[in-house]
């Protein structure tokens, strides 16, 4: 019982779990196709699927590079201030589409602060992530 | 276990901000304080949000009440149920993961910590961004948390409120797709040596199911909301039926599974729990975890059981796909049952909201299960018994599933112990305000009663149903006032947690309470992972040593 799909399977466990389950739901759009749905639901769908199967390359990929980060990785600085500037000035983005471009000027400056925290962070050697 | 140079970094990083002032902990990666951040917003409205039911249930109480108009009352159910949906349920079980994943499965920190910690934030503003909608002179969102065009088109609810809705539910969900992505890759690749996929505790495993239908469920409400924006600037999008019919099955391709968002991680708490209470192994662990991966692929097939009466959807095969359910959700129903039977039951308060949650969710389940058959759906559709059935899946179940999981994993969270007497009491409180609230409204529904109604004339015989339903909402509220004393008196008395009050089974029992920055340390090092119950197998070996 231990073909070379079956060692396949175990040195990427994160892959076939994520993989498996968008075949999973694969087969089950594949019945709905039969029972006459609609374009647009079955695009729906399928569009769900590409981006688990894309989920599941991105996990592939990471666990071809080796076990390392299961056992040894840097764990990031304490410091997020960048990316809380960053959903701030997002959300102030966000609220363009109720009141008007004029937010762009709250906007803008946090996302540039936000940049700024960032390019110096990294600069001091932390994580992007 | 060895950590590269960047945790020594990371001190350098923070140095200018004290860890523990306000803006420490607003801008910190550590994922317990991130996962605290989410969950502790998610409680304070998950009040708020019963302060509104109470409001709606003082309205209904009596017929033909005007406690508030029409117009504010539509307001009122349409953020109680975004808030409990987008804002409460489904934030906590992902903030539930971010807290505890990494600790189950031996790591030091979340992957990707700046995405969970801008998903938090994201959520947060969301939060806010909804709510800001009542000071809008033309008031709140006000279409239900579904928001159906052309409905909630700018031509039939103009105002700012809808699109303040649109904002903040848009990035509370981008904010969600963070962090469970950040979950899911925790999950997979982060895990400690030894920690293989078949030794993950069940609430980790069921944490990735959840995230999974994240990942292949929430984009799906990002492109309905962006339809709906559009729609808001351009009504005349909603001519065509194509897009009203078209925005249905976006949202539902969301609207179903995040249900199992907002239930899956309370499974897996409730089963820690079980386990844990009837000093008893997970029984049916294998069984367990391929049901929970089908469920959620199933859960993934049956959103157009909510269109049954559109006549726009194949009902033959939601009702199939939403029938089907009942086999993965009797596994793990049996599953829970099993680990229960022959235990050694401890009655403590999160064991208490555990047991309840089984009883309780069945009827949720079970009258889902009513509501996926097309011949009872029409007659029941938008009526209270789909209010009842939504709430004895939510309320009676995932928030039991809450509560126990809260009860379980607040020594280990804080240090502290909660009382039990008020715990008893928080539940007993819960469990008949829950069943006197919510059991009436099946009948109410069956009776004709439409759900989303500001009042109801006496002649049409819904007087006294109500009447219940509105003393249960009492009891809730009573019950809620205990749970918020009993987190009161535990700060003020600070009643100190060991490590492991409970006997746990999981990593997170094995280190301090509350956990170091980087979880384990030389002197809290990870015991052997040999099952998925670690500390059992250790404390089986000292045993067997012993004799």
């Amino acid at each position: 019982m231990s073909g070379p799909v079956t060692r396949w399977c175990k040195r990427h466990p994160g892959a076939v779990v994520v993989g498996g389950w968008a075949v999973l739901n694969a087969v089950l759009l594949g019945v709905l196709t039969g029972y006459g749905e609609s374009e647009l639901a079955l695009l729906l769908w399928a569009g769900a699927f590409v981006l688990l199967t894309l989920a599941a390359t991105a996990v592939l990929v990471s666990s071809r590079r080796g076990p390392r980060e299961l056992t040894d990785y840097g764990v990031p600085g304490d410091n997020g201030a960048a990316v809380v500037l960053t959903a701030f000035g997002l959300a102030a983005g966000g609220l363009m589409f109720v009141y008007s471009t004029w937010l762009v000027i709250i906007a803008a400056p946090l996302l540039l602060v936000a940049a700024v925290f960032a390019v110096r962070h990294r600069g001091r050697g932390g994580s992007s992530r | 276990m060895t950590l590269a140079p960047d945790a020594a970094r990371s001190t350098g990083a923070s140095r200018s901000v004290r860890p523990r002032s306000w803006l420490g902990w607003a801008i910190s990666t550590d994922h317990k304080r991130i996962g605290l951040l989410t969950m502790g917003t998610a409680v304070v409205l998950l009040f708020l949000m019963g302060i509104l039911a109470l409001l709606m249930r003082s309205q209904l109480a009596q017929p033909e009440q005007q406690v508030f108009s029409p117009d504010l009352y539509n307001q009122l159910f349409s953020i109680h149920g975004s808030g409990m949906i987008y804002m409460v349920m489904t934030p906590f079980a992902i903030g539930l993961g971010v807290y505890l994943v990494p600790l189950q499965v031996g790591a030091p920190a979340i992957a990707m910590p700046r995405t969970t910690l801008f998903g938090y934030w994201l959520y947060a503003l969301g939060a806010v961004l909804m709510l800001t909608g009542f000071a809008m002179p033309t008031g709140a969102h006000a279409d239900g948390w579904f928001s159906y065009p052309p409905m909630a088109s700018s031509v039939y609810t103009p105002g700012n409120g809808t699109p303040l809705w649109i904002v903040g539910v848009f990035a509370a969900t981008v904010g969600s797709l963070g962090m469970g992505w950040a979950v899911l890759w925790t999950a997979l690749r982060k895990r400690a040596r030894g920690m293989t996929m078949l030794r993950l505790p069940i609430f980790t495993w069921s944490m990735i199911a959840s995230t999974l239908m994240v990942i292949g469920a929430f984009p799906s409400l990002l492109a309905a909301l962006t339809l709906l924006a559009i729609g808001r600037v351009e009504p005349s999008v909603f001519d065509s039926n194509v897009w009203n019919i078209g925005y249905q099955h976006l949202f539902w391709f969301y609207g179903h599974p995040v249900v199992y968002v907002m239930f899956f991680p309370y499974l897996g708490a409730v089963g820690e729990v079980l386990a844990v209470f009837s000093r008893r192994r997970f029984f049916g662990y294998k069984g367990t975890v391929i049901s929970l991966l089908v469920f959620a692929a199933l859960s993934m097939s049956v959103w157009g059981h909510h269109m049954f009466a559109t006549g726009q959807a194949t009902n033959d095969y939601y009702s199939l796909t939403s029938i089907a359910l009942l086999v993965p959700a009797g596994i793990e129903y049996f599953a829970l049952v099993g680990t229960v039977l022959g235990g050694q039951l401890v009655f403590t308060t999160p064991m208490l909201f555990a047991l309840a949650f089984i009883p309780q969710f069945l009827i949720g389940g079970l009258s889902g299960i009513m509501v996926g058959t097309p011949v009872i759906d029409y007659h029941v559709t938008d009526s209270y018994f789909v209010v009842a059935h939504l709430h004895y899946v939510l309320f009676a179940g995932s928030a039991f599933g809450l509560f126990a999981a809260v009860y379980f994993w607040w020594p280990k969270v804080t240090g502290f112990l909660l009382d039990e007497r008020l715990g008893r009491v928080h539940f007993v409180l819960l469990v008949i305000g829950t069943n006197l609230t919510f059991l009436p409204m099946f009948w109410l529904g069956q009776f004709g009663m439409p759900r989303r109604v500001a009042t109801y004339p006496e002649w049409a015989g819904f007087g006294a149903l109500n009447l219940v339903s509105s003393i249960g909402a009492a009891f809730l509220a009573a019950g809620m006032i205990a749970f918020a004393m009993n987190i009161q008196v535990s700060f003020r008395r600070r009643p100190k947690a060991p490590a492991d009050p409970w006997q746990g089974h999981s990593l997170e029992w094995a280190t301090a309470s509350p956990p170091p920055r980087y979880n384990f340390t030389p002197h809290l090092p990870l015991p052997p992972i040999t099952s998925n119950a670690p500390l059992l197998d250790a404390r089986t070996r000292q045993g067997q040593g012993r004799a």
